[in-house]
């Protein structure tokens, strides 16, 4: 007789109560992946933003909120470009307009419908790589102003393709390529002239951060205290500046997610534990009499930590299942992005490994929460039990 | 098997009161034979039952297993004599409720690993000596007092033991149940020379008993 059919049927004899267990324990699971996936979402977005501007430093508006480089809100006027540049310790300037944009009514969410990168057009290969747009697309014609990439999430969303027709704000622009990379960021972002975007936007001759590249034998550090020095009103942000900014946040954000974790795991194994140790007392018998037989010890402690794994098995399979479905729910309402779109991409948003993780950690636990129970289980001598109930 | 003791005692501490429930018992089991322990409840039988199966430690005295002291081996050793060498027959069955009757003795051949082949075809052909061959995939729950302690013995001959235990094994029995069990339990004791020792209250097996002992307050005698 197999041990795995024999756990079965053990925990088909209290069938509610197994129900319920296993329902608990997927309860934990599905709040584990539904808040595991939608913050780890968040972090990836802004850890992958640190891949752009690499080994130059950013010009923004004093006190403005920055996100790895990209500010949130803040202008500063466009001439600003022609008085860096002006600087011998600096290569070139490239003025760029960034814009979150949140759902209509909401000042601020926990992820943007999308953004908006206006920069000049011979400068987008800073941004987006030829490699990364879907077949047929292309970087805009110079001179350009009415030309437009965009994210792929955006074309799915609106059913744009390559040399579509938009109309942005009363602009008619048309899509000359749709970028199909991985990032999240750029999934969700149009980008666009300087001009288009100053115009839309309502930012005449204004601009909210400069990219500025220094020279080959001058460091970002030297370069951000001497900008800082002869401008007033800007602050400037080195690559470690930009990151130490958002470290605290993804460490905060992970920090808590550990934190929920560890509680749902812990109330996880004491629920396990309560259930295999009223089954294992209901079945003080069967445990004595396997005893009586000869059964290895070994057995024994098997068999409890078996049925405990089975209910992490199913408790980790349906909180996973209804987990996955409640961070893309989570993202839908957060992004605006109907639900139907984020199916496809569900192993973007839980990714498998994820999935395996969890799984396993579930399973675990599980087992973690039966040990006290099989060791009791071993512990079920016949002499004991037979004097306990004559 | 022969099995022995020797001053064996066994009390227990409840509450402030200490009760020795084996006294000094001396007793001797020769091979293949048939001893029967007769006893009123409470007498001691169970407890002394208990500890020639190996499954108390006694609190003083020894008990010799084909002349080797039982009593100081590790529970890991105690574990393997009873799995491979007895065989357990109780008054209330204590089959595995999850388990149908070929699966309840089928068991007792997984704990020694032997192939799944060989421990169904063992299994149907207990059974089947037993006069249960058709009732081999039916539950605990399924069959009648009878029919459970048939399965329980045929659990009990499964890893072919040199000695069966069998604790008031018609205690829950009619009384023609209870002497058809006593005729399976003689058949197996005069057929295969397995060594049977039955504690009970049942005069039909102190009839057919080779050997007769008596307790009382723990204390054993032996009439035949």
């Amino acid at each position: 007789m197999r041990l795995v059919t024999m756990c079965f049927r053990n925990l088909s004899r209290r069938r509610l109560r197994t129900l319920l267990c296993v329902f608990g324990v997927a309860v934990s699971t599905c709040f584990i992946v539904a808040v595991g996936a939608t913050t780890s979402r968040c972090v990836t977005i802004i850890t992958e933003m640190n891949i752009f501007f690499r080994g130059e430093v950013i010009v923004v508006a004093q006190g403005v909120f920055v996100i790895q480089g990209f500010p949130i809100g803040g202008v500063i006027p466009q001439n600003i470009v022609d008085d860096l540049n002006k600087m011998e310790c600096i290569e070139r300037t490239i003025p760029v307009l960034f814009n979150f944009e949140f759902r209509p009514g909401e000042t601020f969410g926990i992820l943007p419908v999308n953004a908006t990168i206006g920069l000049p057009v011979e400068e987008w290969s800073m941004i987006v790589d030829l490699s990364t747009l879907k077949r047929g697309g292309r970087l805009p014609q110079a001179n350009s102003t009415k030309e437009v990439i965009i994210g792929c999430s955006i074309a799915d969303q609106y059913g744009i393709s390559t040399d579509s027709k938009i109309n942005l704000k009363g602009q008619e622009l048309t899509v000359c390529g749709i970028i199909e990379g991985p990032s999240a960021l750029l999934a969700r972002s149009i980008i666009m002239s300087l001009e288009i975007a100053q115009d839309i936007f309502n930012y005449p001759m204004q601009i909210n951060m400069a990219v500025v590249k220094p020279k080959p034998n001058v460091t970002q550090e030297s370069l951000a205290s001497r900008i800082e020095g002869e401008m007033s009103h800007v602050m400037v942000l080195t690559e470690n500046e930009r990151n130490d900014l958002v470290k605290p946040v993804l460490e905060a954000v992970e920090n808590w997610n550990m934190a929920i974790q560890g509680i749902l795991f812990f109330l996880s194994v004491i629920l396990v534990a309560i259930v295999g140790m009223m089954s294992v007392s209901e079945r003080r018998r069967d445990f004595a009499t396997l005893d009586a037989m000869g059964a290895p010890l070994s057995y024994v402690f098997r068999l409890v930590i078996l049925e405990t794994a089975l209910i992490g098995v199913l408790g980790g399979i349906l909180g996973i299942a209804f987990g996955s479905l409640a961070a893309l729910v989570l993202s839908s309402i957060y992004t605006n992005i109907p639900l139907a779109q984020f199916f496809p991409s569900i192993f973007e948003i839980v990714p498998p490994v994820y999935m395996l993780e969890i799984s396993l950690a579930v399973v675990a636990v599980c087992c973690v929460g039966g040990i006290i129970p099989a060791i009791n289980a071993t512990r079920m001598r016949i002499a004991e039990v037979l004097r306990a109930e004559y | 098997m022969k099995i022995s003791t020797v001053d064996l005692t066994r009390t227990y501490r409840i509450g402030p009161s200490e009760i020795t429930a084996v006294n000094k018992v001396n007793l001797e089991v020769n091979k293949a034979t048939f001893t029967a322990i007769v006893g009123p409840s409470g007498s001691g039988k169970s407890t002394l039952l208990n500890l020639l199966g190996l499954n108390d430690y006694p609190t003083s005295g020894k008990i010799f297993i084909d002349h080797t002291d039982a009593s100081l081996k590790s529970g890991r050793q105690r574990r393997k004599i009873r799995l491979f060498r007895m065989g357990f027959v109780f008054q209330t069955f204590n089959l595995l409720p999850t388990l149908n009757a070929l699966e309840n003795v089928e068991l007792p051949m997984a704990l020694t690993q032997k192939p799944p082949k060989e421990q169904r075809e063992k299994a149907v052909r207990l059974l089947e000596n037993v006069g249960l061959g058709d009732r081999l995939y039916h539950r605990p729950r399924e069959l009648s007092v009878g029919e459970m302690q048939r399965v329980a013995i045929a659990r009990a001959l499964a890893n072919d033991p040199e000695l069966i235990i069998a604790d008031e094994p018609t205690g829950e029995l009619d009384s023609k149940t209870a002497k058809e069990i006593i005729g399976l339990l003689f058949d197996i004791n005069r057929k295969r020379k397995t060594t049977v020792i039955v504690a009970t209250h049942d005069e039909k097996i102190v009839e057919v008993a080779d050997t007769l002992y008596t307790i009382r307050d723990g204390k054993l005698k032996l009439e035949n």
